[in-house]
C-alpha cells in the first residue's frame, strides 16, 4: 500500500519513524523483474537477455520488434521458461505470505507451512486425487484436494499443540513435525502402491518441490488465489497485528478472535493448497522470508505482507535458477536448495529463542 | 462510566471458576480486586472484556447490557492491560500504541494524522515520548507496562481494566504505575496482588475468594478470613516515591 502520508510525518516527536517502506518495495519489485529476466535467459539453450524481451514483446504485440531469434528459442522461452518463472514468483510470494500469517496466528516465529505439516497435508490431498483417479476433473480438483489436506493439517496441528488454551512453541513444532512425517508416509505409500513406474520421481516431487511441470494453464488459479488472499489480508492488517500481540489483546481491541482465526485458517490452507498442487512441498521459504521482511520494515503487517510477497517471489526465482543450473543437466528439488539456507536459519532461530 | 456486575458466573472446561460475583465501579473511581492466587480475579476480568462468556449473570456499562454490544463496540468502551505481552514478534513501541486505534478503524480506512497524534499524546502521558521507535522487547518491565497503558489510552475508552499491572516490577516501578493509573482519572478496575497497594490507591477494594466477592472493604477480619494472615497496621514503612534527581 502506501507510506504514511506526509501530514502524519509531521506529527509530534517523530512518533512514526521516517519510513523506508516505499524504497524497499521499489527495490524488491526491481529484484523480481531482474531475477525473472535472468531465469528466462539462463538454461541449457542460452537465450540472450535482449532476445528474451524481444520474444515476450513479439508475443504480446506481434510484429512490434524485429525477429532475431530462432523458433526453438522462442518455444523454449514462451512455452517453458516464462510460465515456470511466473509460477516461481507466485509460489514464492504465496508461501512467504502464508508464513507471515502463520507466525502471527500462532504467535511463534518458528511457524512455517512445511514445518507445521500443512504442506504435506496438502501433498497428501493432491496425491490422493492424483493416484486414485479423480484427476479427470482437471486442475481444480487437484487444488481442491490439496486445500482439503492443508486444512486438515492446519486444524490437527492447532488442536494437538494446545494445552490449556495456550500454544507452546515446542509442542507446536513437535506436533507439526510428527504430522509432517505421518502425511509423508501415507502419500509415499499411496504413490508406491500405484506402481506408476515413475513412483520414485513422483514421491520426490511432492516431498521436496519442483517447478518443472509449469505450464501456462497452471497459472490462473494460484494467481487469483494469491491476489485475493493478499488483498484480504492487507484489508485486515489491524486485526492481524492485534492477534500477533495475543488473543486476549485482540479481543480487548475489538477483534472477534474466533471468527477471524477461522478465516485465517481457511485462507492459509487455500494458499498452501494451490501452491502445493502446482509445485509440491517447498520448505523454509515461509519460515525465512517473513523474518527478513520484518528486519527490513518492522513487524506491522501492513508493510510485512507486501514486502514478504515480493521478497519471497524474488527469492524462489533465484532458488529455482540455482536448482536448474548447479547440477545441470540434472535438476535439484527446490527444498534441497532452500534447506541450504533454511536449516541453519532455523537452528539459529531456535537457539536465539532458547 | 459505571460498571455493574450482577450474579456473574464463569465456567472453564466444566469447572466453576467464578460464582455469582457482583460488584459496582462508580464513574471515575479506582476499584481494586484482591484475593488469593486462583480465586478467579483474572477470569472475572476476562469475562468483563469478553475473552470469556459468562455462564450466568449480567454485566452492564452505564445500564447497557454488554452482550448487546459487538466486540468492536465493547472495545471502544473498555480498554485492557492484560498480563499478555506482545513480545513474540518484534513490534516497536509505536506499533503497539497504534494498536489501540484498532476499534476506531474500519477495515479499509487509513491510519490518519489524527490517529498518530492521539497515539503520540498517549505515549507522552506515560512519559515515554522518546521511545516511540524502540523495539518493545528491549524495554524494561516498567516501561513495557507503561506502553500497554499508553495503548489503552490511545483506545480512548472510559473504562480501564488492569490484570496485576505491577507483576514482576520492582517497588519503585510498582508505585509509578499505580500513581499513573490513578491520576488518569478513568473508571478503573484492577486486579492487584499487593494488599497495601489496594488499600492505598483504590477508592474501593473488592475481596474475592473461591470465585465469589466476599467483601467490599479490607478489614483485619476479612484479611484473616480470606488470606489466613493477621493484618498488622502499618507503622514501620510507608513507601513514598522520592522526587527524581535531575
Amino acid at each position: 500500500m502506501t507510506v504514511v502520508d506526509t501530514a502524519s510525518a509531521q506529527v509530534s516527536g517523530g512518533f512514526r519513524r521516517k519510513s523506508t517502506f516505499g524504497l524497499v518495495l521499489g527495490l524488491l519489485a526491481a529484484a523480481v523483474v531482474v531475477s525473472t529476466w535472468l531465469a528466462v535467459s539462463i538454461g541449457a539453450v542460452p537465450v540472450g537477455l535482449a532476445e528474451c524481451w524481444g520474444i515476450v514483446a513479439d508475443r504480446l504485440f506481434p510484429g512490434s520488434v524485429a525477429v532475431t531469434w530462432t523458433p526453438v528459442q522462442e518455444q523454449i522461452v514462451w512455452d517453458f521458461r516464462l510460465p515456470r518463472a511466473l509460477l516461481a514468483l507466485l509460489v514464492g510470494a504465496g508461501l512467504s505470505v502464508v508464513g507471515a500469517v502463520l507466525q502471527a496466528l500462532v504467535r511463534n516465529p518458528l511457524a512455517d507451512p512445511f514445518l507445521l505439516g500443512i504442506s504435506s497435508g496438502a501433498s497428501l490431498g493432491a496425491v490422493a486425487v492424483f493416484v486414485l483417479g479423480a484427476s479427470t476433473l482437471g486442475g481444480l480438483s487437484l487444488s481442491a484436494a490439496a486445500f482439503g489436506g492443508a486444512l486438515l493439517g492446519m486444524v490437527l496441528v492447532y488442536v494437538l499443540a494446545q494445552r490449556g488454551g495456550r500454544l507452546t512453541p515446542a509442542r507446536l513444532v513437535l506436533a507439526g513435525v510428527a504430522l509432517h512425517f505421518l502425511f509423508q508416509a501415507i502419500y509415499s505409500y499411496i504413490l508406491q502402491q500405484a506402481q506408476s513406474g515413475r513412483a520414485a520421481q513422483q514421491v520426490l516431487f511432492w516431498l521436496l518441490g519442483s517447478l518443472g511441470g509449469a505450464r501456462w494453464e497452471m497459472l490462473p488459479i494460484p494467481a487469483v488465489v494469491l491476489g485475493a488472499g493478499v488483498t484480504y489480508l492487507l484489508i485486515q492488517h489491524r486485526p492481524l497485528n492485534a492477534l500477533a500481540a495475543g488473543e486476549d489483546t485482540a479481543t480487548s481491541l475489538g477483534v472477534n478472535v474466533g471468527a477471524f482465526r477461522l478465516q485465517l485458517f481457511v485462507l492459509t490452507s487455500l494458499l498452501v493448497g494451490v501452491m502445493v498442487a502446482t509445485s509440491g512441498a517447498i520448505a523454509f521459504v515461509g519460515l525465512m522470508v517473513p523474518h527478513a521482511a520484518r528486519l527490513l520494515v518492522g513487524a506491522d503487517h501492513r508493510r510485512v505482507l507486501p514486502v514478504s510477497a515480493l521478497l519471497g517471489a524474488a527469492f524462489l526465482q533465484l532458488v529455482d535458477i540455482a536448482a536448474r543450473t548447479v547440477d545441470a543437466p540434472q535438476e535439484l528439488a527446490l527444498t534441497i536448495v532452500t534447506a541450504v539456507f533454511g536449516a541453519p536459519f532455523f537452528l539459529w532461530l531456535l537457539r536465539r529463542r532458547a | 462510566m459505571r460498571l455493574v456486575l450482577d450474579g456473574v458466573a464463569v465456567t472453564i472446561e466444566g469447572a466453576p471458576i467464578v460464582r455469582e460475583a457482583g460488584l459496582v465501579v462508580e464513574p471515575g473511581t479506582f476499584a481494586a480486586l484482591v484475593g488469593p492466587n486462583g480465586c478467579g480475579k483474572s477470569t472475572l476480568l476476562r469475562a468483563v472484556y469478553r475473552a470469556l462468556r459468562p455462564a450466568a449473570g449480567l454485566i452492564s456499562l452505564d445500564e447497557e447490557d454488554l452482550r448487546k454490544l459487538t466486540h468492536r463496540e465493547t472495545a471502544r468502551r473498555i480498554a485492557v492491560v492484560a498480563q499478555e505481552s506482545p513480545a513474540d514478534l518484534d513490534f516497536t513501541v509505536d506499533d503497539v500504541v497504534l494498536m489501540g486505534r484498532t476499534p476506531h478503524k474500519r477495515p479499509l480506512s487509513r491510519t490518519t494524522g489524527d490517529d498518530l497524534r492521539r497515539c503520540a499524546e498517549a505515549l507522552e502521558r506515560v512519559s515515554l515520548s522518546g521511545l516511540a521507535n524502540r523495539s518493545f522487547v528491549t524495554l524494561s518491565g516498567g516501561e513495557k507496562q507503561r506502553v500497554l497503558i499508553a495503548r489503552a489510552l490511545a483506545q480512548e475508552s472510559r473504562l480501564l481494566l488492569l490484570d496485576e499491572p505491577t507483576n514482576h516490577l520492582d517497588i519503585r516501578h510498582q508505585l509509578d504505575v499505580l500513581h499513573l493509573v490513578r491520576d488518569l482519572g478513568l473508571t478503573t478496575l484492577a486486579a492487584l496482588h499487593d494488599l497495601n497497594h489496594a488499600a492505598e490507591f483504590a477508592d474501593r477494594v473488592y475481596v474475592m475468594d473461591t470465585g465469589r466477592i466476599v467483601a467490599d472493604e479490607l478489614t483485619p477480619e476479612v484479611i484473616a478470613r480470606v488470606f489466613g494472615v493477621r493484618a498488622v497496621p502499618r507503622t514501620q514503612f510507608a513507601f513514598e516515591r522520592l522526587k527524581e534527581e535531575t
